[in-house]
């Protein structure tokens, strides 16, 4: 089968803007952590989470990281 | 995912993942605006503005998806690019609702902070298993395509598809993704494999490409090309066109051993050379 063509403008995905991303990251790391997206961004980069880093929301948040770079 | 450009390959990875993300949920998938510039670090893609959106199970239940994929843009010196997307790590999970707890989770981060860095699959709380090791435990699994979760949940948790053509929809947007992969099957491997081989039935073109790096392509014979680094002389690939019609029975006119890159393959091939 082929696929279905799809317009560039495809109002099923949605870019962010930088700021949009780190607006995200830092809503659910509020919603999950109790911390700010900043705050879980630089933990994470220190190794503070390591010994979480399997919990599924910490998994999926720094999935996410790339959305505030 | 290839193109003739970044913005193509990024446009021929994003499109086909979100149409099969439509099969279980009308949810955005969200992107980087600009994901299509080449850089070191890798971009993401995600369902929805939360960690997970709500699905329709069975009889009205609902459950709920959590969907990440990382990637980065790479220059291909393969004929299939020159750009190509490649998958840097994903994590989809199955929850007991939207805000609810994860009862099985694919993921594969090999940057990551955990020290699990190979694709595993794992169960959540959600799950209710009661067994702490098995709980705990991440089971190897072969990196998963994002179509393959989608089937399972489908299949095996009754999430009721949200289009008709589903099927054909996973098939098709897989299909693509498979012929891009440089994943290997037997998946254990921390990075792809460094020999490729390439089929491309409808314009009958055999590639085979022992490294991907910028190279000049030659040609040795009729149809025949080498692709050759020019600082190095090296060989890298080779191209063959009209391959079924004119050359199924090409010889490599080089002398190669190849070495086993995956621990299992070599397990495989010693198990198979044991004496009984």
């Amino acid at each position: 089968m082929a696929l279905p063509k799809v317009a560039e403008d495809n109002p099923k995905i949605r870019e962010l803007t930088l700021e949009e991303g780190r607006a995200l990251i830092d809503r659910l790391a509020r919603q999950h952590l109790g911390v700010s997206g900043e705050e879980f961004m630089r933990a994470w980069e220190a190794g503070e989470l390591d010994a979480q880093a399997e919990r599924p929301e910490i998994v999926h948040l720094a999935m996410l990281i790339p959305l505030a770079h | 995912m290839a193109g003739r450009t970044p913005h193509e390959a990024y446009s021929n990875f994003v499109q086909p993942l979100q149409q099969a993300v439509s099969c279980v949920t009308d949810a955005v998938l969200i992107v980087r605006g600009g994901g299509y510039s080449p850089r070191d670090e890798p971009y993401v893609l995600s369902i929805g503005g939360t960690t997970a959106v709500s699905v329709v199970g069975p009889h009205g239940a609902r459950f709920g998806i959590s969907i990440a994929q990382q990637y980065r843009l790479v220059e291909d010196a393969s004929t299939l690019g020159p750009w190509r997307v490649t998958t840097a790590a994903y994590a989809y999970a199955l929850l007991t609702s939207a805000d609810g707890d994860e009862i099985f989770g694919y993921h594969w981060h090999p940057r990551g902070h955990s020290p699990i860095t190979t694709p595993h699959f794992h169960f959540g709380s959600g799950a209710r298993v009661e067994r702490p090791d098995v709980a705990d435990a991440h089971f190897p699994s072969g990196r998963v395509a994002l179509e393959e979760f989608l089937r399972c949940i489908i299949r095996d948790f009754r999430v009721t598809p949200q289009r008709d053509d589903w099927q054909s929809v996973l098939d098709a947007t897989q299909q693509a993704f498979e012929t891009y992969r440089t994943w290997p099957w037997w998946g254990s491997m921390s990075e792809s494999t460094p020999l490729r081989v390439n089929y491309d039935e409808q314009f009958d073109v055999l590639e085979i490409f022992f490294q991907t790096e910028p190279a000049l392509t030659i040609e040795l014979e009729e149809d025949i090309y080498a692709h050759v680094v020019p600082a190095t002389r090296k060989v890298i690939g080779f191209t063959v066109h009209h391959f079924r019609r004119s050359h199924a029975q090409f010889v490599v006119p080089f002398h190669c051993t190849l070495v086993p890159a995956s621990p299992l393959v070599r397990k495989v091939i010693e198990e198979a050379l044991r004496p009984d």
